[in-house]
């Protein structure tokens, strides 16, 4: 088991390797007037492109392109954010706070309402009630996450002018800027209460319903899904048959046996719903302006900022590694049956 | 139910009262990022809007003149009689932030600052080009003369001469006596001397913290560099009557600097927040938490904004930006394979590559760009109409030459004509192309080409959005047909338009491959009116330019979008200044 | 999964099957479909339905007047009707505008879902918007199967340590969200219809080759492959008249039924300003449009409603109809039930 996951954890660095690989090479297919060019910003610097090129080494080969990257990350150095206009470690601190704030704001509800709903399908099987659900499901996980939040933002926001956009009001940011108020974590609500100030964790809480609800939307329809099918199998097995017999009452027997164990395979899903979080967190934080870090990854794209790009996918690949690991050990842990060799 | 209803109402009602920012502090919220603070690499709105607060150059705009210079960190000036040396008499007794008092060693190390490190994406080459007669870095301009395969010796040479050049540019005659030796006479000398590049920079606080050391010990080290990874990027060392509390990426925090030379401002604390979304920015400036924001176009001006309460929008019809846009004709295509012209011929599927060489085709194509359009449905009536390639507000801007308008009879008498009617008997298709992302020049492309287009069937035009770096290549490689393009100055001073738009060796008439000996001469002869009795005759010789330009039309200005600044109701002392990033300078502003 | 069973020869047709009469009597299988059709419909019809609306270029490159165009392309009997139904040239995907105006213009007679920002027409950009849809949802199935048959087939014809590589590789690329390595790649590529769908495919089709991998193993297994070994069929042949057409049924069906999910990338990916050209017929793209009148603070709320309503509500429905069919389908598959 130990050995399993020594050797899991050291194919971390290989993926991150590889995925960096990827997109340093898929760069070459650009010119390096091409990529130069996204170090332009006025009509005017097209007469400097050649200094821009030189400098940047742009007409270098992959390898020697891969080489200089990747000789300033071993240094911990993930380069210049072209966008953010500082070291790309210095925006990740920043920026990652306030995502890591809106991801578990929405993960609590999100793994709430996915279980509940999941065992209300489950237990009023092909009823009513299971019908409605598995629309809903279905319905929410066809909806696109801009278009969630963008129908929140034009109904809630613009139409009832309830809570608001972005992460604090202008008048908090203010504060913020000036330091009357030190920003320990990084997450509004915990340094409000650090800082003595519950009126920026009460504002900072207001902002995060939208976007939060919005991710609800999203995700929770999957691990609803899977909660149903896995709650089904549980039920139609012989322990929760005899269980029946022997006469426990039912609810015993759905909650305290037959969910315990249908739970486990939706462990499993930690991974894929994570990864549908991130993709959301991406297009959610862009259209409530929440400054964290998909927002700003979505701004790299659109202006070709490489550095920024890389280090973005390299943080998703690292945590997503990460997560997957942490899901496999806990399977194991959950479930005594499987052992990895 | 019910309590849920009403806690959530309590949520939404949060908030909702008008704030307002204390009186003695200006919060301003823009689009745009800040790319540096340091004065030499700093070369976008965002970036010198701080910059040009926090620094002072040796002279400055007085309010919303552009002509008009204010004596700053000079007193008084005086130019040799050949045009060629410029010497400054600096002011007593000014500090900078450090407490370190300004002297004649503090302009010479900035201005060489520029000429030294002269980064490639910087307006650095503004100095470069007027004192050591190169617009690029040392290392460049080796290349460029020697080849690339210069032995280091001859690359070694090349930098010592190239040294010595930035040495010589700027002199100290005493501590507060500048002069600065320029490489030919250039009538622009004092216009570009007030952009925020040739801001003073405390010297001995920037050697101290491992900046260039301001001799020749180490000058080949800072050759090129990008300026964004040191210590000037994010600190300040000016003299300017505010100074840099801190900047963190979105948020630049400034205060009043107490020791100010002009006395301290009424401002005392100045936030400019980097804000993307403009819904934003218009709900901060509702609610009072900001103000003066950023607002995109017109059209939310009228649409939104004006539905405000409490809120100004500051514009007048004789505002105007200092830019131009226009579309332009290439009197010569080059490219071999090049998609944009067709088969190359005037067979129908196709155009030659001297196509816009005949005046009637681009008076024909002027009469098919429906300015009135771009005024009324873009712009929503705020324009500024551009009869030359010279903002409107600028010396030598002649308002009576005539625009052509939306004239679809004449534009097809022209097309009947042109080439001796066979363009009009065969058709042609070509490409009109613009960078992909730009509204403005996509609707003036798919104008030209709606209106061209319903004249003949035979004609064909295409639309291609390249992306930005494409587009800029292909201008440079002189392969687009005809293509819209805009220019923002540098400095002040109407050479900054009229030599890149009209003379063949302009930047951006050499794309066009647009050469008239009759505009080279009057722009050339210009160039030499240096003296202050002679800027009448020079204006005069630009208003002919314009006439001329007329008639011959190697290009076709159209209007701007005029400008406005939008504030609370309650901010005093707002200007508009072209030339200033930002408008107006923090300093003069108050609140009621 | 179901293990390619869907394909092997059956004595019934196939609407007579239990699993399809399964299908017909589920309800939301049934909505699905009907949404899907109404869709089909708008975009085989385009030409027919924006007939009087249609901008310049487009009808240049259908050699049709505008008065013209009006009674041949709503004439199922003219010649051009089929020509612009099925073979529309290019220009016809841009939506044409009606002035330059920033400002939306409410719905009116002329225009009956308004005019987004810009001037472009809505019910253009709705109707040939789903033309586009079923263009990107078909072209990247396309694309990720043939990646997806490349890798899937080489890993598990050949096995051993290819085998490995390429399993590692689909892990890596599965696990990285796939919003954000397309966001990555459209960035790269650039802008352009084309170049977005690459940048879908590229990060699309990881599950299908593992999934194929693990179908052509079990194939392999089966007797009657090893028995054509022993009688010394060549591998290619065998690979390609036994392994491969009996692994790639279930295959090519799941691939087919995710265009929804692919359509929600595009989509996004075009609302993000990575996608087609501006002005292209694009849903997601008309949402980016309407991104300054989402919220009007201070003023009236909800005055621009019909810029972002329109077509939000388009992609919304058309997913719905892809995940109601699949759903429905992958339930009549299942061998458990």
């Amino acid at each position: 088991m130990l050995n399993y996951i020594i050797r899991r954890a050291l194919q971390i660095p290989l993926v991150l390797f590889v995925l960096s690989l990827i997109i340093v090479g898929l760069m070459q297919l650009l010119s390096p007037q091409q990529r130069a060019a996204a170090f332009i910003t006025s009509d005017k610097q097209i007469e400097h492109l050649d200094q821009i090129i030189e400098k940047y080494h742009l007409d270098e080969g992959f390898i020697v392109q891969y080489k200089l990257w990747a000789k300033e990350v071993l240094h911990g150095n993930l380069g210049f954010s072209r966008i953010s206009k500082e070291p790309v470690t210095a925006t990740v601190r920043k920026k990652l706070p306030a995502s890591t704030e809106l991801a578990l704001s929405a993960f609590i509800p999100i793994v709430l309402m996915g279980i509940w709903l999941g065992t209300l399908a489950a237990t009023h099987r092909d009823g009513l009630l299971d019908q409605v659900l598995r629309v809903v499901a279905i319905i929410g996980w066809s909806l696109p996450t801009f278009v969630v939040a963008i129908w929140l933002v034009a109904w809630v926001y613009g139409g009832l002018g309830w809570f608001g956009i972005g992460r604090l009001p202008n008048s908090l940011l203010i504060d913020l800027a000036t330091g009357n108020f030190h920003p320990h974590t990084g997450m509004f609500t915990i340094d409000g209460i650090l800082n003595g100030r519950l009126d920026v964790t009460w504002a900072a809480l207001v902002r995060l319903v939208l976007p939060a609800t919005a991710l609800v939307i999203v995700v929770s329809a999957g691990i609803m899904r899977v909660m149903r099918s896995s709650m089904l199998d549980e039920l139609g097995k012989d322990y929760v048959r005899t269980a029946r017999a022997k006469g426990l009452p039912e609810g015993r027997v759905v909650y305290k046996h037959a969910r315990r164990n249908a739970l486990i395979p939706v462990i499993t899903m930690a991974g894929p719903m994570l990864g549908r979080m991130i993709g959301g967190i991406v297009v959610i934080e862009l259209i409530f302006n929440f400054p964290g870090l998909g927002e700003w990854a979505a701004k790299a794209a659109l202006q070709l900022d490489m550095n920024t790009l890389l280090a973005f996918v390299l943080l998703i690949g690292l945590i997503m590694a990460t997560v997957n690991l942490l899901v496999d050990i806990a399977y194991v842990v959950v479930d005594p049956r499987i052992r990895y060799e | 139910m019910k309590k849920h209803l009403l806690l959530l109402a309590a949520l939404g009602l949060w908030g909702m009262a008008v704030a307002a920012t204390p009186s003695d502090t200006y919060v301003y919220l823009q689009s745009a990022v800040v790319d540096s603070l340091d004065p030499v690499q700093g070369y976008d709105g965002a970036s010198n809007g701080i910059i040009e607060n926090i620094y002072e150059t040796l002279y400055s705009f007085k309010k919303d003149s552009l002509s008009e210079y204010e004596p700053t960190l000079a007193t008084s000036y005086e130019v040799s009689d050949d045009g060629l040396t410029y010497t400054f008499h600096l002011r007593k007794g000014v500090k900078f932030h450090s407490g370190n008092p300004m002297t004649c060693e503090d302009v010479k190390y900035s201005m060489q600052r520029n000429l030294v490190v002269m980064p490639g994406d910087s307006g650095a080459w503004i100095f470069g080009s007027v004192l050591t007669g190169y617009g690029d870095d040392a290392m460049t301009e080796a290349k460029r003369a020697l080849g690339d395969n210069a032995s280091k010796a001859e690359i070694d040479q090349f930098l010592d001469q190239y040294w010595k050049k930035i040495e010589a540019a700027v002199t100290c005659d005493d501590m507060y006596t500048v002069s600065f030796h320029l490489a030919k006479p250039d009538v622009s000398f004092m216009a570009r001397l007030l952009f925020t590049g040739a801001a003073v920079v405390d010297s001995k606080f920037a050697v101290a913290h491992g900046e260039w050391s301001g001799t020749e010990a180490d000058w080949k080290d800072w050759i090129g560099r990008d300026l964004r990874t040191s210590y000037l990027h994010k600190h300040d060392a000016g003299t300017g009557p505010y100074k840099l509390v801190k900047w963190d990426g979105n948020n630049v925090v400034a205060e009043a600097f107490e020791g100010y030379w002009g006395g301290a401002p009424t401002i005392k604390k100045v936030l400019v927040q980097s804000v993307e979304e403009e819904a934003t920015r218009l709900e901060a400036l509702r609610r009072g938490d900001a103000d003066r924001v950023d607002v995109n176009s017109w059209a939310t001006v009228n649409a939104k904004v004006k539905q405000m309460s409490g809120v100004k929008v500051w514009s007048d019809p004789k505002w105007s930006p200092a830019g131009a846009h226009v579309v332009f004709f290439n009197f010569n295509v080059q490219g071999e394979n090049n998609p944009y012209i067709g088969s190359g011929k005037l067979d129908g599927n196709g155009i030659p590559r001297d196509f816009f060489s005949d005046i009637n085709l681009r008076k024909a194509f002027a009469y098919c760009l429906d300015q009135d359009a771009i005024y009324n449905d873009l712009f929503e009536g705020h324009g500024s109409w551009y009869t030359m390639a010279l903002p409107p507000t600028w010396p030598g801007y002649d308002p009576d030459i005539p625009i052509r308008k939306l004239d679809l009879d004449k534009a097809e008498e022209y097309f009947k004509k042109a080439w001796g009617g066979k363009v009009w008997e065969k058709g042609f298709k070509l490409t009109i192309t613009y960078n992909a992302g730009n509204t403005e020049r996509q609707t003036v492309a798919e104008m030209i080409k709606a209106n061209v287009e319903s004249i003949n069937p035979k004609f064909k035009i295409d639309i291609a959005p390249l992306q930005w770096s494409d587009y800029l290549k292909a201008a440079r490689a002189k392969s687009l047909p005809i293509w819209p393009l805009g220019w923002g100055a540098d400095y002040a001073d109407s050479d900054n338009f009229i030599h890149p738009f009209y003379h063949s060796r302009g930047s951006l008439a050499k794309r066009q491959n647009f050469k008239d000996p009759e505009f080279d001469k009057l722009i050339d002869y210009a160039r030499t009116l240096v003296k202050p009795e002679q800027q009448a005759e020079r204006f005069e010789i630009y208003k002919k330019i314009g006439r001329m330009a007329y008639d011959v039309l190697p290009n076709i200005p159209y209007p701007l979008q005029s400008p406005f600044i939008i504030t609370r109701d309650n901010l005093q002392g707002v200007y508009y200044n072209s030339m200033l990033s930002r408008d107006f300078y923090w300093k003069d502003i108050s609140k009621k | 999964m179901s293990k390619g069973d869907v394909l092997k020869p059956k004595a019934e047709r196939w609407y007579q099957s239990k699993r399809f009469k399964r299908f017909r009597r589920n309800p939301l299988a049934i909505a699905g479909v009907m949404i899907l059709i109404f869709f089909a419909t708008l975009a085989i019809l385009a030409p027919a339905l924006t007939a009087d609306r249609m901008g310049r270029a487009c009808l240049r490159d259908l050699h049709l007047g505008r008065t013209e165009a009006v009674t041949v392309l709503r004439n199922p009997l003219s010649g051009a009707f089929w020509r612009a139904s099925f073979a529309p040239p290019k220009s016809c995907y841009h939506i044409p505008r009606k002035g330059y105006s920033p400002r939306p213009k409410a719905p009116s007679k002329k225009y009956p879902l308004g005019l987004a920002s810009g001037g472009y027409d809505i019910y253009y950009g709705i109707v040939w918007g789903a033309r586009t849809a079923f263009y990107i949802g078909i072209l990247v199935v396309g694309i990720v199967l043939i990646i997806a048959i490349t890798v899937g087939g080489l890993a598990g014809l050949f096995g051993g340590w290819l085998d490995n590589v390429l399993m590692r590789l689909v892990d890596i690329v599965y696990s990285i969200p796939s919003l954000v390595l397309a966001m990555v790649f459209a960035s790269i590529f650039g802008r352009g219809l084309a170049k977005t769908m690459v940048a879908i495919a590229l990060v699309a089709w990881p599950i299908y080759a593992r999934m194929l991998r693990g179908n052509i193993l079990l194939v392999k297994s089966q007797d009657y492959i090893s028995a054509a070994h022993a009688v010394g069929t060549g591998n290619a042949r065998l690979f390609f008249k036994h392994i491969l057409p009996n692994s790639i049924g279930s295959v090519i069906i799941l691939a087919s039924l995710d265009i929804g999910a692919i359509v929600i990338t595009a989509s996004t990916l075009a609302f993000l300003g990575l996608g087609a050209d501006v002005g292209y017929a694009d849903w997601g793209q008309m949402i980016s449009f309407a991104r300054s009148w989402i919220s009007n603070p201070g003023g009236e709320p909800l005055k621009y409603w019909f810029v972002w309503f329109w077509p939000s509500m388009a992609i919304a429905l058309f997913v719905l109809g892809w995940n109601l069919l699949g759903d429905a389908v992958r339930d009549a598959l299942d061998p458990r039930s």
